[in-house]
């Protein structure tokens, strides 16, 4: 059992909020090995963009792959005209795995940083663990619901439209403060979020993972384009998001 | 039955023509459960420094049309780790390895071009005298031809191993470049690395990546190389190892009739992981179409 290139069919191809869509592909050797926090590769022939573009994992379903993307550029243009029954080119799985949890999970998404957390919420659900998704997004229309939980979910949006007005860190925190520990938080999203997010693990003194999101050139290790800057620069002075990644504990992470 | 072997002089003789290119290949051992890396002619490793080297800070690649810019800055893990750590993988590996070696100063290249020489699963190294991302050694190793000629000349007594010199084209005359480094000794040279470039965010107004000034590569740079192989080809005598920008088994035939004697894939390993299986499909059914009996028969054939 390994990551592999293949080519997947999809299954469907649906949009679920603003420029975001849900593709359910085929590919039953990577669906069966893939753990939440991976990610796969998508190639895209004749491009004038060559890279290949790597995308969290958002779940499983038997031999499907769940693929949670937003419409930004041409690549995921072409990917969201795709139809059932197109095949598309991937690799995978990818990268590491979120860590066991200690106490209650909470899951902390900004926009398409979702996508790996819905992943794990499936994963910890199924094994009877007790997990909060805490969903951040900008407006009311651009949450897709139909991905999201029918329980245990907290939205914030920045506008107030939905849910806890203000950003979704801030929402968290106000959740943290009765909650009993032990608990973990697993979080992805934008760059900032996860800075502000770090800060108050700091504060607090709870467990963190992040998984980030790099520009890549492989996803394997060869180009060596994805580096971060690690805590502990005797050691090892840049990870790699692709390989060493993408899920890091807070404090293995270069901060500040 | 077509033949790929091709040989590049001194027993120094490939089962096809085509190898990796340094720095997107890793050691090779990184993604052998995934590529069948035993399909190349040869692998030639990443950059080894006497010391590990940690790399540019990031961001260190962007995309660019047709290609990338990248500044890595030549991270890698050092002599002593690659000799501890990489030894089993590539003393096993059936093709040719050719370690390509930088360093910050002529002593450093000395040092690891000794040590290598003493490695019986090193082929060759490939000597890179044109990483345009390190402040200290690199490229400015490969601009000067006086420079470069007591370089080479130095090294050519200190090793008995197949000695490739890997060339930059940002210089005027890479012809004259090729010509000290044929006649200092070096059994082959290595055209080309990559192109000095650029790219910058316009709403952060920051350069996409920390050097400002990286290595351009990929499918954009392929006329560029070609071109600087025609340059050469006509000023030395000894092979010439093609790589820039070649993305199928169609640009390995024109790099081979421009007058390259084998190619290196580069770019095109991150963006078609499996490209060796159909380049070297590619190869023999090119051949058998127009009658050629060993893919040898096309070096510098272009009617130029």
């Amino acid at each position: 059992m390994k990551r592999e290139i293949t080519e997947g069919a999809i299954i469907s191809n649906q949009q679920v909020a603003d420029e975001v869509f849900l593709l359910h592909v085929m590919a039953p050797r990577i669906s069966k090995i893939s753990q939440p926090g991976q990610f796969v590769n998508f190639y895209f022939e004749n491009s004038i963009r060559i890279f290949p573009r790597p995308f969290s994992i958002a779940g499983v379903e038997g031999e499907n792959l769940r693929i949670l993307y937003k419409r930004i550029g041409p690549q995921t243009l072409q990917m969201s005209l795709g139809q059932p029954g197109d095949l598309v080119r991937l690799l995978g799985p990818l990268g590491n795995t979120f860590p066991e949890s200690k106490g209650t999970a909470l899951l902390v998404g900004g926009g398409l940083g979702v996508a790996p957390l819905l992943f794990l919420y499936d994963h910890l659900n199924r094994k009877g663990m007790d997990c909060r998704l805490f969903y951040g997004a900008r407006t009311k229309t651009q949450i897709p619901y139909s991905c999201l939980p029918g329980n245990q979910l907290i939205i914030a949006t920045d506008d107030g439209s939905v849910g806890f007005g203000g950003n979704v860190v801030d929402c968290l925190l106000n959740e943290i403060e009765p909650l009993p520990r032990p608990f973990t938080v697993y979080a992805c999203g934008p760059e900032k979020m996860l800075e502000s997010l770090i800060d108050l693990a700091g504060e607090k003194g709870f467990p963190l993972y992040v998984s980030l999101e790099k520009i890549m050139a492989c996803g394997l290790g060869l180009c060596q384009g994805c580096a971060v800057r690690s805590s502990n620069e005797q050691e090892q002075h840049y990870k790699l998001v692709c390989k060493d990644g993408p899920v890091f504990a807070a404090n293995e992470l270069h901060h500040g | 039955m077509v033949d790929l072997h091709v040989h590049l002089g001194k027993q120094f003789n490939l089962i096809n023509p085509v190898m990796t290119a340094s720095g997107t290949f890793g050691y090779g051992d990184e993604v052998a459960d995934l590529v069948p890396v035993t399909r190349f002619g040869a692998l030639v490793t990443k950059s080894i420094t006497l010391e590990p080297r940690a790399g540019n800070p990031p961001p260190r690649i962007t995309e660019t049309p047709y290609g990338m810019i990248n500044s890595i800055g030549l991270a890698n893990i050092g002599l002593e780790a690659f000799l501890r750590e990489k030894a089993a993988f590539l003393a096993s590996y059936p093709g040719k390895v050719i370690v390509n070696v930088a360093g910050r100063s002529a002593n450093e290249y000395h040092q690891v071009v000794a040590k290598l020489n003493e490695v019986d699963w090193v082929a060759a190294c490939e000597i890179n005298v044109s990483c345009p991302n390190v402040s200290e050694g690199g490229i400015e190793f490969g601009k000067s031809p006086d420079v470069l000629d007591k370089l080479v000349t130095s090294l050519r007594k200190i090793t008995e191993k197949f000695l490739i010199i890997k060339l930059t084209p940002n210089v005027t005359d890479i012809g004259e470049i090729a010509r000290v480094v044929e006649s200092a000794g070096a059994d082959a040279i290595t055209l080309i690395n990559t192109v000095y470039g650029a790219a910058i965010d316009i709403e952060t107004r920051r350069p996409k990546i920390n050097t400002v000034i990286g290595g351009l590569s990929g499918p954009a740079i392929k006329p560029i190389a070609l071109a600087n192989i025609i340059r050469v080809a006509k000023r030395i005598q000894i092979p010439i190892i093609g790589v820039g920008g070649i993305t199928n088994g169609a640009d390995v035939i024109e790099y081979l009739l421009a007058g390259a004697s084998a190619v290196q894939l580069g770019t095109v390993n991150f963006f078609k992981p499996l490209i060796i299986n159909e380049i070297i499909d590619y190869l023999v059914h090119y051949c058998e179409e127009h009658g050629i009996d060993c893919i040898g028969q096309l070096i510098g054939q272009a009617e130029i």
